[in-house]
């Protein structure tokens, strides 16, 4: 590493200052969290978040949902007066958390300790776009191997290659906006929406040294890495004036897959159960790759989606498995028994060894050995329930991205929320002349996150899934593209309904279709 | 000794404690905020700084500040809301016996070096004093903080669970090791003086470790032990250790305030005295150089340096350098070369694989932030009215035209291609050339060059341009200026008077030969023979006297003396010469001896009076920027060869970070 990574950064010391500030000033050391596995159905978040605002307040929150499960997380959800400090045991043996029950899904409460030397720096990351099969409609079996594979390859580079944390990894995700134009004509320009979301894993490596040399190492690892499997790639364009959402073409796979993952008859089947795994802990380098590294070892175990951040110095890992052959049912009912026993342990190897011993799953006897040293050695884990997989609710979605801000001492995610979907019921009232429901009815979120920022305010950015047959609606007359124009008018609803709402501190609210146009408004 | 050395040491020396040391725990956040608050300073809009430089070696220094609380954050308000009612508490108060207007917030504003402590006085708008935290509550809560993130940090280590592990043996199991840490940090922070030099209790021959031995090094183990995760940590505690906290009360129901402090300000070290008395000759003609170095944090929004002087100097040049940008050009210089080293390697054949559009989104990430720096740069030096041409940075000029331009290359298949690789110019030679400008040529300092010079005060304006720094470091501000006698008139009076002095020997020497050439026989006859000697010194001394009174020279100390300090030399020559010259009449000297000193005390006057006059001649063209440490890229300071001068006073309060 060069001496220009080595500086320390008074802004990092005055970072763990703050961090240290938020240990001190709670009634308890360690950071609280909820985490919720859900079905994934229209309008789920906006339930959890608006139905028991009262005792639970989301502040800083991460999302996500596909294939029929979403996942909720969010830190310090507790009340400040409810505080009670865990027993803690001091031979490390927490035992798995039994999950509440509540509609659709499992939900768990618990706390952490947070690891405040964990600065993260928005400004010097390095973000890939890997896209596996962008063409498929449904997951097939094959495709959970790609991604853990792909996962572990990711997390390898971060922690070996660079030795930085990975900051986030979400999968699926939306490939970038296809440009085109005719004889490197500037007037023949024509930008046409991608799918809402595609097999494709976005993630962002925090960079220590930011140079050129570190880019170029981690690029050509996944350059490599692509043209081996056939996956097509992008890099976060870094050019002075581009944002996040402006990616860089570097391969484009032909779909040619390579035959490691086609070769087997089996994995040519689709998936029929997702189970939704959490794993939080102390943020650290090297921990999403100790987790994945482990399910290596299980041949019949895939990852069908994931979602990972770090939030109040904690690392949230949410993955969907797909174990072959085993039904949702069977899947559950062994669950429920296993995290009925107090023995059980939270630790992720041992949690997931003793699941999978259960279902009969031996270890691949020539897959890599476990590691001596195990960073998530004092993670929890948290699994279940199993889900049926569902491919897309709706076939034919539109990506409408939303970004928005909050005073962190408000009410959290449920006011902006809100008024997003009552907007959105507003602007479309009828999605299409089939159906009954209005667009609020119908999108859901995807994809959301929200972070506290230095200045005492949450950001949070969001994709909703709209039906694209909203879209006729706005068809008829202007210049505009019709996407423009809901955006913009949805954007004027969202705010017209903030205002409308009373509560204080929700501005900055911005809606597009395209991610890299948030933060503007709709027509630049 | 550092923050750690002197925790370590505090560790091996005082005394175990048997319980655990009291520690407030809403006393632990306070501090912390407060620790962060007075890193970040995110409050302070604007910072002024007035400095006066009248006397050599010292300059007063008063510092106004823009100070908005909307500005802290909810943390950080709430935080330093609770400092009032921490302090209340001591002593009995209980918060709602106190009327709510009456509330106010202790914020920090600066943080000073504890070497050179002494009373400050801060004043509001209004000129009334304000209340200021003492040392020694700050610090118990910056302790407490200390401890708190300490054991925040240790906890959140993967070992900390691990049974049997030191760490978990530390945190959960055995008391006394945590307790002495707390403990040393509570009276490293709270005792008036810190460890200068380590001491080492000698052991006794003989003994093994016992009980008191165990804790020690078990409490010194787990800081050597985790001191890779403590790197930012141990920059915090040295902060603790060596800076103090300038903390004062503000009214809660104002937003704004605007206050003000003097603090003293750190002069290097004293120079030898030959060294000092050439430095003091040569001043006269070149000017006073004064160097002013401090730090400012990088979120400030706006800076301003007012210089003044006394009445009769002037402040000739002045110009402000920051380096804000010294960051990003140390990388941009490193990425040039690795970009270089790529170009290199990948041949461009290849130039629709993955691996070219890798080194091509590297390539125009990298040279457009170029492009954008150089056009800073130049619009930097139009402003303060000197050259940047693309002669003194060439290759840097080149490539940033590569990258701005937007031209297109077609291909061998007739096609377009936007690739800035194919680009004519861009060849790893111009990046290793562009690489090395940019080090040589200092760009990553910024020049604020002070052209509007209103006698003897200038002021410069600064503030970050190019957008968010992403580290959001400390700025380091260097000002340097000329200063010059402005009457003139002090050389020119002494010009007259060595011309006065010169004529007065003449017209003796004149009467007392008979002729106005007192050299020859009966010349030398004439002056060995001298009828009335005691009428001779009389008039020798009585005139050159008269006229030194009315001479009124500067004060040594003051900046216009040590300007002056030539003039006054010479003068002084010029009395001395006509003394020896009174001396040789006086003891009746031989003829020769008499004519001699006559010769001196005209001719050596005469000299001194050409001095100074040539120097009056010479003195109008300014001093060149690159001769008082401008940046390299700022006018013709590529090509000056010459070492920068060295200033006659530097005044230094960045604190040593």
């Amino acid at each position: 590493m060069s001496v220009r990574g080595q500086r320390i950064s008074v802004r990092n010391v005055a970072d763990l200052a703050r961090a240290g500030f938020e240990i001190a000033r709670q009634p308890v050391t360690k950071v609280d969290f909820e985490v919720h596995h859900a079905v994934a159905r229209p309008g789920y978040l906006r339930e959890l978040v608006t139905t028991d605002s009262e005792s639970t307040v989301f502040l800083e929150t991460l999302c996500s949902a596909t294939n029929g499960a979403g996942v909720v997380i969010g830190t310090r959800t507790r009340k400040p007066l409810d505080g009670t400090e865990v027993v803690e045991r001091v031979d490390g043996q927490q035992p798995a958390e039994r999950p509440e029950q509540n509609a659709g899904g499992w939900v768990f409460h618990q706390t952490t300790s947070p690891n405040p030397t964990f600065i993260y720096e928005s400004a010097q990351t390095f973000e890939g776009l890997i896209a596996i099969d962008p063409a498929a409609h449904e997951v097939y079996e094959w495709h959970g191997l790609a991604v853990r594979d792909l996962v572990r390859e990711i997390s390898d580079a971060a922690s070996s290659l660079v030795d930085a944390p990975l900051l986030s990894l979400q999968c699926p995700a939306q490939l970038p906006t296809l440009v085109k134009t005719r004889n490197h004509d500037l007037r023949t320009r024509k930008e046409v929406a991608p799918p809402c979301a595609s097999l494709a894993v976005r993630f962002s490596i925090a960079l220590r040294d930011a140079s050129a040399a570190a880019r170029f190492d981690l690029a050509d690892r996944f350059r490599e890495l692509c043209e081996k499997h056939g996956f097509s790639f992008w890099l976060a364009d870094t050019r002075p004036g581009h944002r996040q959402g402006n990616w860089f073409e570097v391969y484009h796979a032909d779909g040619e897959f390579s035959p490691l993952y086609k070769g087997d008859l089996r994995s040519r089947q689709r998936i029929g159960t997702v189970l939704p795994v959490t794993f939080v802990g102390p943020a650290r380098i090297g921990s999403t790759d100790a987790i994945v590294s482990f399910l290596q070892r299980y041949p019949q175990v895939g990852v069908v989606g994931c979602a990972a951040t770090t939030l109040s110095d904690v690392a949230f890992v949410h993955l969907q498995l797909a174990i072959h052959g085993v039904a949702a049912d069977r899947l559950n009912r062994i669950l429920g028994k296993l995290l009925g026993e107090s023995t059980t342990p939270a630790r992720p190897h041992k949690l997931l060894r003793e699941l999978f011993k259960r279902l009969g799953l031996p270890p691949d006897p020539d897959g890599p050995s476990p590691a001596a040293q195990d960073p998530t050695g004092d993670y929890q884990t948290f699994t279940g329930p199993a889900f049926a997989y569902r491919a897309h609710q709706m076939p034919d979605c539109m990506a409408v991205w939303v970004s928005w801000e909050i005073a962190r001492q408000q009410r959290g995610l449920a006011a902006p929320l809100d008024c997003l979907y009552r907007a959105l019921a507003q602007v479309a009232p009828r999605v299409s002349p089939e159906t009954t429901g209005s667009a609020g009815d119908l999108a859901t979120v995807e994809y959301l996150i929200c972070r506290a920022t230095e200045q005492s305010v949450v950001r949070g950015k969001a994709k909703l899934a709209v039906p694209k047959s909203v879209l006729r609606q706005f068809s008829s007359g202007g210049v505009e593209l019709p996407a423009s124009k809901l955006c913009a008018s949805l954007e004027e609803a969202w705010k017209a309904h903030v205002d409308q709402s009373g509560v204080d501190g929700v501005g900055e609210l911005t809606v597009a279709w395209r991610e890299s146009w948030l933060g503007h408004w709709t027509y630049s | 000794m550092d923050g750690i050395e002197s925790l370590r040491h505090a560790i091996e020396t005082i005394p175990i404690p048997g319980a655990p040391p009291r520690l407030s725990r809403r006393g632990a956040a306070v501090g912390l905020a407060l620790l962060d608050t007075s890193l970040r300073l995110n409050h302070v809009r604007r910072l002024t700084e007035r400095l006066t430089v009248v006397e050599h070696g010292t300059a007063r220094r008063s510092t106004e500040v823009d100070v908005s609380l909307k500005l802290l954050d909810e943390g950080q308000r709430q935080a330093t809301a609770e400092l009032q009612d921490l302090i209340g508490q001591e002593h009995g108060e209980r918060a709602a016996s106190r009327p709510a207007r009456q509330r106010s917030l202790w914020v920090p504003l600066a943080r000073l070096p504890r070497r050179d402590v002494s009373p400050i006085d801060v004043f509001d708008s209004a000129g009334q004093k304000l209340p200021r935290l003492t040392q020694h509550e700050a610090s118990r809560l910056v302790a407490a903080g200390l401890y708190r993130l300490l054991r925040g940090i240790l906890a959140g280590d993967e070992n900390a669970q691990t049974a049997k592990h030191e760490l978990n043996t530390f945190l959960f199991q055995v008391h006394e090791p945590r307790w002495l840490i707390q403990q040393a940090l509570l009276t490293l922070l709270t005792e008036r003086n810190h460890p200068e030099e380590e001491f080492t209790l000698a052991p006794a021959a003989g003994t093994v470790a016992g009980y008191g031995r165990q804790c020690r090094e078990l409490a010194l183990d787990i800081l050597s032990g985790c001191a890779d995760l403590l790197v930012e940590y141990a920059y915090l505690l040295n902060v603790a250790v060596r800076d103090y906290m300038l903390v004062v009360a503000l009214d809660d129901s104002v937003e704004e305030h605007r206050l003000s402090y003097e603090t003293p300000l750190h002069v290097d070290a004293r120079q030898p005295v030959a060294k000092e008395q050439w430095r003091r000759l040569a001043a006269s003609r070149r000017g006073y150089v004064v160097s002013y170095e401090t730090m400012i944090p990088a979120t400030l929004k706006s800076y301003h340096l007012v210089a003044g002087t006394a009445p009769q100097a002037e402040i000739s040049r002045m110009y402000l350098s920051t380096d804000a940008d010294q960051h990003q050009v140390d990388g941009l210089a490193e990425d040039l070369l690795s970009l270089a080293e790529r170009q290199d390697a990948a041949p461009l054949q290849e130039a629709d694989g993955a691996r070219h559009k890798i080194l091509e989104l590297q390539a125009q990430t990298v040279l457009r932030r170029l492009a954008d720096l150089v056009r800073r740069r130049k619009w930097e030096a139009g402003q303060s009215g000197v050259e940047l041409s693309a002669r003194s940075l060439p290759a840097c000029h080149r490539l940033a035209a590569a990258a701005t331009t937007g031209e297109a290359v077609r291909t061998g298949t007739n096609e377009l291609d936007n690739s800035l690789r194919r680009h004519p110019e861009f060849t790893a030679a111009n990046l290793r050339e562009a690489a090395r400008e940019l080090t040589e040529r200092e760009f990553g300092q910024d020049l604020v060059l002070v052209n509007g010079i209103v006698d003897n005060e200038a002021r410069a304006y600064w503030r970050r341009s190019g957008g968010r720094d992403p580290r959001g470091d400390h700025v380091r501000i260097r000002a340097t200026l000329v200063l010059k006698d402005s009457t003139k008139s002090g050389p020119l009076n002494v010009t007259f008077y060595a011309l006065a002095v010169a004529t007065v020997s003449f017209v003796l020497g004149w009467m007392l030969v008979g002729s106005p050439w007192p050299y020859g026989r009966a010349a030398t006859e004439a002056l060995g023979h001298i009828g009335d000697g005691q009428s001779v010194i009389t008039m020798l001394l009585l005139l050159p006297g008269f006229l030194y009174s009315r001479l009124s020279l500067p004060p040594r100390r003051t900046v216009l003396g040590y300007l002056g300090t030539l003039p006054q030399a010479l003068v002084q020559l010029s009395i001395a010469a006509i003394a020896g010259f009174a001396a040789a009449v006086a003891t009746q000297s031989r003829g020769e001896v008499v004519q001699v000193t006559l010769t001196v005390a005209v001719g050596l006057p005469v000299l001194a009076a050409l001095v100074l006059f040539g120097q009056a001649s010479w003195r109008e063209s300014a001093i060149p920027l690159s001769r008082i440490g401008a940046p390299r890229w700022a006018g013709s300071g590529a090509w000056d060869r010459r070492k920068p001068l060295e200033a006659d006073v530097r005044f230094d309060s960045s604190g040593g970070w």
